[in-house]
């Protein structure tokens, strides 16, 4: 793989600042086994249920269905509410978005037994081809879930300030492992009396750790976002974009 | 022939996406008429008598059959016997669903006896079939694990959605086992005589009009936790 | 006992439909009756009165609608299936063929399944590619406030000799779970229509079933 310019993780001055656009966060360079590389961007998107996964879902298809080919299997309970926040202001037609039940069994549909979701993205890429982007987001969850490679290329996982600002501390894989971690709502932040710069350490120290404890030269990347008062979330479409950028012109070793 | 391919494929890891499907059970939780584990056994029950007869000799069937016509013709028979467009549906979902795990997990050229199909592939117990004979496994495996999966994703639906005791669940299913081996060795029996007399209309064609009934109005709900 | 019973329908030159055979043994009697619409329609009513099949009985119709003929066939009164002697099975096969252009309604008042009773229908239909049909099956679970008999029933359809249909349900004490909630789950009718229109390669299917207390549940599969 090429050596890349790496940055630190991005966080704002103070809540409720967006992260400027030129500071974004550059994806992972650390290499996967099994990359695709090739065909649609599969990014799914995991965390608990309330973190704003939906919303973010929607910032993205915002962002990025102007430029690019953007489709969306949700494994989250799809009811008319979810298809008026993914559909409404038109940011995606109905036939981009594929509902996938889980059987109550979240964690299994995105990590043990793919099948169903593999069934839906390669329907949604033979019906839309050329795909260029798939997200698929998870049941809502707990913290202990994350993706199967089988399914997914990269991960972001989101969790929201209200939940506590103690849970980056509590780790798990989606906290210590995923691609990009996004920490939503801060805007709320002085309402629950979070305090982000805790949260901005202690994610930096779980996402400093690989396997076996070997610590990174550099952190998995940390996005802060408030969604709701930046609905596009540009830093997150701008971490897609490069790694859509990316594959299309592989760098030789 | 490994008789642990049986076990692999009957485990409830092989990922071949059962789990999401309630096989009619999420609707008749919803009605009130599975709430408890007698219940439930009395749903197994029912179901071991029509719908796991008619898998496990479709199933019986396909693991034999080494012509792609005829492959053709016996998942058309199972189409035929599927009343309701939902359960058609669903059955072609898990038979994709499962040859890409089978594909992956025994690779070979017994999964080309179906390309003739259509693309959206065979049902389900025809699925099960190819993948037996693909895995080495007989045709009374092959029964055997229709009937097994036509009954543990109900019961598992059960656990879930009504928080049953699994132990109590697994005591169902250790007593249904007796009458899943008859049912099995009577689906054997059929697919046999009707490979003998080149007659499907000798396989099992039972079904459940109230389940027919139920599984087109749950495909209609806004919040479904089971595909089917 | 066996009873056979055998209708020959054939179309006229004048656009009539004359039966060259009715004849049937007792309790399969049958009448020709005189159809609103004149007849072109060759209507039939099934007047074994309420005497259905005994368990141990042996029953069949043999149908032959010819090109361009119609036939409609309906009955007075439900027919009650009774048990028979150490529950012996009776059985009625439809052995039923539908012309190129022909057109066969099958519509019998409801079969009931009286306690105890044993009984197994099996219809197998041949249609040309462009006949017409309306088939019906009603079967009721015992009479009021009485425990259901058992009794199954298929009906397999084949279009221009290829089989577009199989259905079979199996209902009562004999079929273990068949009551309960992956069966009939207290509902106590099951009626079911087979329909194909002239230019229709699988049938509309109208499915539904009541009983007392309980919500109707009805619907409409189309292909």
């Amino acid at each position: 793989m090429p050596a890349k310019t790496k940055t630190q993780t991005k966080t704002p001055d103070s809540p409720g600042t967006p992260p400027a656009p030129a500071a974004a966060a550059e994806p992972a360079s650390s290499s996967r086994d099994g990359d695709r590389g090739r065909g649609s961007l599969r990014v799914g998107i995991g965390g608990p249920v309330g973190a704003g996964k939906t919303a973010l879902v929607a910032a993205l298809c915002r962002a990025l269905s102007g430029e690019l080919s953007v489709a969306v299997v949700t494994n989250d309970v799809y009811t008319d509410g979810d298809a008026e926040i993914l559909l409404g202001q038109g940011v995606l037609e109905p036939e981009r978005i594929t509902a996938v039940q889980t059987g109550c069994s979240p964690q299994a549909a995105i990590r043990d037994d793919i099948s169903a979701n593999l069934e839906a993205v390669e329907s949604l890429e033979a019906a839309f081809e050329p795909l260029d982007l798939v997200l698929i987001e998870s049941g809502g969850d707990n913290l202990t879930t994350t993706f199967s490679k089988g399914l997914i290329d990269r991960q972001i996982f989101v969790i929201d300030v209200a939940g506590g600002d103690r849970v980056p501390r509590k780790g798990g894989p989606g906290i210590t492992s995923s691609d990009l971690l996004v920490v939503n709502k801060t805007d709320l932040a002085p309402l629950v009396h979070a305090d982000l710069d805790a949260m901005r350490r202690d994610a930096t120290a779980q996402r400093s750790k690989g396997p076996g404890g070997v610590v990174r030269d550099n952190p998995l990347p940390t996005l802060f976002t408030s969604l709701s008062e930046h609905p596009e979330a540009p830093a997150v479409a701008d971490w897609i974009r490069e790694l859509i950028g990316e594959r299309r012109t592989p760098a030789r070793a | 022939m490994t008789r642990s391919a049986l076990l692999l494929l009957t485990d409830s890891r092989f990922p071949a996406g059962a789990h999401a499907h309630s096989a009619g059970l999420e609707s008749a939780v919803a009605a009130g008429r599975v709430h408890d584990v007698a219940s439930l056994h009395e749903f197994l029950l029912g179901r071991l008598h029509s719908a796991a007869l008619v898998a496990a000799s479709f199933a019986a069937v396909a693991c034999q059959c080494e012509d792609p016509a005829t492959l053709a013709e016996l998942d058309h028979e199972h189409d035929v016997r599927l009343v309701s467009p939902a359960l058609r549906s669903a059955s072609r979902r898990l038979g994709r669903q499962m040859l890409r795990a089978a594909r992956a997990t025994w690779p070979g050229p017994r999964f080309e006896l179906l390309a003739s199909l259509s693309a959206e592939g065979p049902h389900q117990p025809l699925a099960l079939g190819v993948t037996c004979a693909a895995a080495g496994l007989p045709a009374e495996d092959a029964a055997l694990c229709a009937v097994q999966g036509t009954i543990t994703a109900p019961a598992g639906a059960a656990i879930r959605l009504l928080g049953l005791d699994p132990n109590e669940v697994s005591g169902v299913l250790a007593k249904l086992a007796p009458a899943a081996d008859r049912t099995a060795a009577k689906a054997l029996t059929l697919a046999r005589m009707s490979q003998l007399k080149n007659d499907f209309s000798l396989l099992p064609a039972l079904g459940s009009p109230l389940l027919d009934l139920t599984a087109e109005d749950h495909v209609t709900w806004e919040v479904r936790l089971f595909a089917s | 006992m066996k009873a056979r019973a055998r209708i020959v329908a054939r179309s006229q030159q004048d656009g009539t439909t004359r039966l060259a055979t009715l004849a049937g043994e007792t309790p399969l009697l049958m009448r020709r009756t005189r159809h609103p619409d004149g007849l072109d329609i060759a209507q039939i009513h099934l007047i074994g009165g309420t005497a259905g099949p005994i368990g141990g009985d042996d029953l069949a119709y043999r149908v032959d609608v010819g090109e361009g003929a119609k036939v409609e066939v309906r009955s007075m009164a439900a027919t009650l299936a009774l048990p028979g002697p150490g529950g012996a099975q009776s059985t009625l096969a439809y052995d039923v063929k539908v012309g190129s252009g022909a057109r066969l309604n099958w519509t019998p008042e409801p079969l009931i399944a009286v306690r105890g009773a044993n009984h197994a229908v099996h219809a197998n239909l041949e249609l040309a590619d462009d006949a017409e049909l309306l088939w019906r099956e009603d079967v009721v679970l015992g009479r009021e406030d009485e425990e259901t008999g058992s009794v199954r029933s298929r009906l397999r359809i084949h279009r221009a000799g290829r089989v577009v249909f199989d259905h079979e349900f199996a209902v009562g004490l004999r079929y273990p779970g068949s009551l309960g909630p992956a069966g009939t789950a207290g509902y106590r009718r099951v009626t079911m229509t087979a329909e194909f229109a002239k230019d229709e390669a699988r049938p509309m299917i109208k499915l539904s079933v009541t009983g007392a207390g309980l919500p109707d549940l009805a619907h409409t599969f189309t292909v």
